[in-house]
C-alpha cells in the first residue's frame, strides 16, 4: 500500500446566518494516498467545493469559527497553520485547478508572468531562470511553441489552451496533491478528453495525488481510484471506483447512476429522483435523503443513520444499505 | 414516411467581421446546410462550440435572415410569409434555452413570463390567459399558485420547467431545445428529460434537440445530425449513428466521450488539436487537418453528403 498523504477527519464547516449556525459540510472524513486519485461527487449545493476550499484553508474568514475537525497533510494540520505556513503550503504542497480558466487567469499579465509568480514565491530563482522554467512548464502541459506562447495574454488563447496554462501554474512547483474542481466542465468533448489524458500522464510522471471534484460519473469512471459521494453536506458513500459502479450501497448513489443516460446502450426511460436536495436550512434530523428515498422507513426520517462498513473500505451512511 | 414539417435547403449564414485594422473577413457560420425535421420526431444536433449550432438555431427561429438558401415550414417559404403569417410561425416554433437564470426576467412574476407570448401572439382574453397559465404550469409539474412567485424563488430545475411552460403556452408544433438540460444537476436532468419526452408524446410535438452530450442525445433523439465548422458531416437514425458512426469526426466524438463505467475506459488517444478558425477553414474537407485518415484528395473538393445506408448519410471521401 502506498503512503498516506492526506487524512481528513470529521471535517465540519459551518456558516452563521440570522444568529443560527448551518453546517455546509458535516463530519466529512477521507484519506488520500500518494499517487492515488480520489473523486468527490455531488450535485450543486452538496458542499463539494466547500470541502475543496477547506483543504487549503481558503474558506472565507467568517466560516473559521465554525470549522472543526482535522486536515492532516502527513502530520501537519492545515486547519491549525499560521499564515506563513499556509503560504508555503499553497501552490507547493497542494495546488488547485478551478472550473473557469478565465476567472483564474489575470487578463492584464502575460501567461508567462503568471507562471513565473509561482517560482518567485516558492523557488527563489533568478528572473532569467524563471522565464525558462515558465517555458518548460508550458511545454509540460503540451502547449505548442511554448517559446512564443509564453508572451501571450490570456485573451490570445482558446479556452482549452487557457485551462492548460492554469494547469501549468498549478503544477509549476510539483505539488504532492492537486485538487481539481470541475476542471473540464467548460471545455468541449474532444478538449475534455485531451485535458483529462494530460492530467493522467502528468500524474503518472510526477507521482502526485489528485482529488477530483465533479458531478459527472463519466469523469469519475475515467480518472478515479476511490470515490466519495456527497449529499447535502455529508459523505453518504465511499468506496473503490468499481464498487461504486457495480454495487452501490447507498440508495442515493444507486438512484444517481440510474438517472444517467448511457452512451453504449439504448435506454427506454430514465429513472429520475423525485424532488430536489434539501436546502442548507431545511436539512432534516434523520437521514438527509429519506424524503426522496424509495426504501425509506419510519426510522430513516427520525434517526440519523450510522456509517456502516461493508468491507474492503466500502462504507455507507444508511440504515438499510443495498446488498 | 411523413412529410418534413420544417426544412432547411442549402442554408448559409455569412458574417462579415473585422480582422486587423482594415482587413475584413467572412465567417461562414452556417455553410450550405440542408436538413429536415419531420412531424413528431426529435432531431438531435451535435457539435462543439463554434460549429454553428446557435446560428442555425437562430435562422430556424427566424431571428436571422439567411445569406443564401431557404427555410420551408409546411411547404411555405419563410421569406415569402406575410407579417401575420410570420407571427403565426413564431408562435408555432418555440425555443427553450440553456440557462433558466438568464432566460427568465427576474423582475417578472411567473404569470407574466408565461403569459407574455400569449398576449403577443394570440387574442385570448384575460381570464382565458390566466387559465392557460395555470394549465401549462400543471403540465410541467408546478402548481397554479406558483404563478404569483418570482423566478428567484425557484430552484434551477423548477426554473427550467417555467421556461418549458412558457414555450408550451402558445401551443407550438416545434420546440427548439438549446442545451436545455446542460446546466442542470444529474438528478434534475433526468426529470426534465422525461418531462420533455412525455410532453412530446402528449401534444405530438417535434423537437430540435441541440446538445453536446452524446449519451443524452441518444436517449432523446430519433435522428442525429453532426455538425463541424458550419457543415453537417453525418446524419442518420440515432441507432445507426450511435452504433456505427461513419465520419471520422463522429467517431472521434464518440471516442472522446466519457465512459459509462470504469471498465469501459477507451484506449484510443483523443483527437489532437482544436477546431480551426472559421475565418479561414481548411480547403476541401474541413476536418482534414485533424483527421487520422486524411489523404491528398481531401484537400481538393468539399465532400458532399452521400447516402450510404437507409437513412444514413455521411460527407467523407472514405465512403
Amino acid at each position: 500500500m502506498s503512503t498516506l498523504l492526506l487524512q481528513v477527519k470529521s471535517l465540519t464547516v459551518g456558516i452563521k446566518r440570522h444568529e443560527q449556525v448551518f453546517n455546509l459540510v458535516h463530519d466529512v472524513s477521507f484519506d488520500v494516498h500518494a499517487g492515488q486519485t480520489l473523486g468527490i461527487v455531488g450535485e450543486s449545493g452538496s458542499g463539494k467545493s466547500t470541502v475543496a476550499l477547506a483543504l487549503m484553508r481558503l474558506t472565507p474568514r467568517s466560516m473559521r469559527p465554525f470549522t472543526s475537525g482535522q486536515v492532516l497533510l502527513e502530520d501537519r494540520d492545515v486547519l491549525r497553520m499560521n499564515d506563513v505556513q499556509l503560504r508555503q503550503l499553497r501552490g507547493r504542497d497542494i495546488s488547485m485547478i478551478l472550473q473557469d480558466p478565465m476567472a483564474s487567469l489575470n487578463p492584464a499579465f502575460t501567461v508567462g508572468k503568471q507562471i513565473e509568480e509561482a517560482f518567485a514565491v516558492h523557488a527563489r530563482c533568478k528572473p532569467k531562470e524563471r522565464r525558462s522554467r515558465a517555458i518548460e512548464a508550458l511545454r509540460r502541459v503540451r502547449i505548442p511553441a511554448p517559446e512564443q506562447r509564453v508572451d501571450d495574454y490570456p485573451h490570445q488563447m482558446s479556452g482549452g489552451m487557457k485551462q492548460r496554462v492554469v494547469g501549468a501554474i498549478a503544477l509549476a512547483c510539483e505539488p504532492r496533491l492537486l485538487i481539481a474542481d470541475e476542471p473540464t466542465t467548460s471545455l468541449d468533448v474532444t478538449l475534455q478528453a485531451q485535458y483529462l489524458d494530460l492530467l493522467k500522464d502528468l500524474q503518472r510522471d510526477a507521482g502526485m495525488a489528485m482529488i477530483f471534484i465533479t458531478h459527472d460519473f463519466g469523469v469519475v469512471a475515467k480518472m478515479c481510484d476511490r470515490v466519495c459521494v456527497l449529499y447535502a453536506g455529508q459523505i453518504v458513500e465511499s468506496a473503490a471506483v468499481r464498487d461504486i459502479f457495480r454495487a452501490p450501497a447507498h440508495w442515493y448513489t444507486k438512484a444517481l447512476l440510474d438517472s444517467i443516460p448511457r452512451l453504449h446502450t439504448k435506454t427506454e426511460r430514465l429513472i429520475s429522483i423525485a424532488g430536489s436536495p434539501p436546502k442548507v436550512d431545511e436539512r432534516p434530523n434523520g437521514c438527509r435523503f429519506a424524503s426522496r428515498c424509495p426504501q425509506a422507513q419510519a426510522k430513516c426520517h427520525d434517526n440519523t443513520p450510522p456509517v456502516q462498513s461493508l468491507g474492503d473500505g466500502h462504507v455507507a451512511r444508511c440504515w438499510y444499505p443495498r446488498k | 414516411m411523413t412529410a418534413p414539417l420544417l426544412e432547411a435547403k442549402e442554408l448559409s449564414q455569412h458574417f462579415s467581421v473585422k480582422r486587423g485594422f482594415l482587413e475584413r473577413g467572412i465567417v461562414r457560420a452556417v455553410d450550405g446546410i440542408s436538413l429536415e425535421l419531420r412531424a413528431g420526431e426529435t432531431l438531435g444536433l451535435v457539435g462543439e462550440s463554434g460549429c454553428g449550432k446557435t446560428t442555425l438555431m437562430r435562422l430556424l427561429l427566424n431571428l436571422l435572415i439567411p445569406s443564401e438558401g431557404r427555410i420551408q415550414f409546411k411547404d411555405r417559404d419563410l421569406q415569402s410569409l406575410s407579417e401575420p403569417e410570420r407571427r403565426e410561425y413564431r408562435r408555432a416554433v418555440q425555443p427553450v434555452f440553456q440557462n433558466p437564470f438568464s432566460s427568465l426576467d427576474p423582475r417578472m412574476r411567473v404569470e407574466r413570463i408565461i403569459s407574455e407570448p400569449l398576449r403577443v401572439n394570440t387574442s385570448l382574453g384575460k381570464i382565458a390567459v390566466a387559465e392557460r397559465v395555470s394549465e401549462v404550469l400543471h403540465m410541467v409539474g408546478l402548481h397554479a399558485g406558483d404563478a404569483e412567485k418570482y423566478p428567484h424563488e425557484f430552484s434551477g430545475g423548477q426554473r427550467q420547467r417555467i421556461a418549458i411552460a412558457r414555450a408550451l403556452a402558445s401551443e407550438p408544433q416545434i420546440m427548439i431545445l438549446d442545451e436545455a438540460v446542460s446546466s442542470q444537476d444529474i438528478s434534475i436532468r433526468a426529470q426534465i428529460l422525461n418531462l420533455l419526452k412525455d410532453l412530446k408524446a402528449r401534444f405530438s410535438l417535434s423537437y430540435l434537440f441541440v446538445a453536446h452530450d452524446l449519451a443524452t442525445m441518444r436517449y432523446m433523439s430519433d435522428r442525429i445530425a453532426v455538425m463541424y465548422l458550419g457543415k453537417i458531416v453525418e446524419t442518420g437514425t440515432s441507432e445507426a449513428v450511435c452504433t456505427r458512426p461513419l465520419h471520422p469526426y463522429t467517431q472521434a466524438l464518440f471516442d472522446a466521450c466519457l465512459p459509462d463505467d470504469p471498465d469501459a475506459v477507451a484506449k484510443v488517444p483523443p483527437l489532437s488539436g482544436e477546431v480551426p478558425s472559421p475565418l479561414d477553414p481548411p480547403s476541401g474537407c474541413r476536418f482534414r487537418t485533424r483527421c487520422p485518415h486524411a489523404r491528398a484528395e481531401c484537400a481538393i473538393g468539399e465532400p458532399a453528403l452521400k447516402k450510404v445506408a437507409h437513412g444514413h448519410q455521411v460527407a467523407c471521401v472514405l465512403y
